[in-house]
């Protein structure tokens, strides 16, 4: 068990709701991964649609934590109107922060997440910031009342993995205290797993379960690769070396010292 | 007057509340969730904002999200 907010989770896997082939094979491939948190979104809707009715439904079948975002936000003023806005409609104060600076990379704007995190928080929000690997904006954000973060790993949907492992490994060491969740660019379950052995408490993952040819099945392995990455962490992995080291025992090995040795 | 919905110049009735626009518009409050000119509406005041000429809605709904 592990806390996020002020909740208690077995899994440390958190997926998205989009992208997927369909409806079922998105709810199957959420259960198959075991998540209990799942990110959902805001759009605008025509009086006659009625498709924000039915997938809130679905998404309250599953019975999950529901962690909704202000993707495509690109000033203070949108992130946080939209960030009041899914508290009223999902009925919940977490919000995955988004505040966009760049259009090609998706880059968090780091001045506008930190001032629309300050906002948010003293508004009773539980932010979840989604931001670079930068340090000193972590700090700032954790100053403005943030206790989550998710560094990216890699730039929204490239599913490039890890781009600098030792940022993120000094995020750890830095920030004991803050829950870092990568959020964004993991492709591969092993990309998932580096980032449980370096010390993460969580990832989301949407486009590597939802684009895989079978996202139920990549689903289960996100799952596995979480538990298996973390256990690793907590076990306390081997000091690398420079050198070979025999791991079989060198005494009594046959032959030893014959012609030709 | 004319407002403007999701980016949609739409003609209703003059000085209506939010809550007689949303019926007029044919929207289910339960739903969906409002925006007036970039400021958060929550529903327990939409009986008391007036809609006003050229103001910009936003309406929007649960979708699918990363």
């Amino acid at each position: 068990m592990w806390t996020l907010g002020d909740v208690e989770l077995e899994s440390r896997l958190l997926v998205g709701s989009a992208l997927y082939p369909s409806p079922e094979i998105m709810t199957s491939a959420v259960r198959a991964s075991g998540a209990q948190v799942v990110t959902v979104a805001l759009r605008r809707q025509m009086p006659a649609q009625k498709s924000g009715e039915g997938f809130w439904d679905l998404i309250r079948r599953l019975d999950v934590h529901v962690l909704p975002n202000t993707a495509g936000c690109r000033t203070v003023k949108e992130a946080v109107a939209t960030a009041q806005m899914a508290r009223e409609l999902f009925e919940t104060s977490w919000i995955k922060l988004e505040v966009i600076g760049d259009d090609y990379t998706l880059q968090p704007d780091p001045l506008g997440l930190v001032e629309a995190a300050a906002i948010l928080t003293k508004e009773g929000f539980e932010v979840f910031p989604y931001t670079t690997e930068d340090l000193v904006v972590a700090n700032r954000l954790l100053e403005a009342g943030c206790r989550i973060l998710m560094p990216w790993g890699s730039p929204i949907g490239s599913g490039r993995g890890l781009m600098n492992p030792y940022l993120l490994e000094t995020m750890r060491a830095r920030l004991p205290d803050a829950t870092l969740i990568v959020d964004a660019g993991i492709g591969k379950p092993s990309d998932a797993a580096r980032a449980m052995e370096l010390g993460c408490d969580a990832v989301l993952i949407n486009s590597a379960i939802a684009l895989a040819d079978e996202p139920v099945r990549m689903g289960e392995a996100f799952g596995k690769a979480v538990a298996a990455g973390r256990m690793g962490y907590e076990a306390g992995m081997m000091q690398e070396r420079e050198t070979a080291s025999p791991s079989t025992p060198v005494v009594g090995t046959p032959f030893w010292h014959m012609d030709g040795h | 007057m004319r407002i403007t919905v999701n980016g949609e110049s739409v003609e209703v009735t003059d000085s209506a509340t939010l809550d007689q626009l949303m019926q007029q518009l044919g929207y289910e409050t339960a739903h969906v969730v409002v925006a007036v000119n970039l400021e958060f509406v929550p529903r327990s005041a939409y009986g008391e904002t007036v809609v006003k000429e050229s103001d910009q809605l936003e309406i929007v709904a649960a979708v699918a999200g990363g």
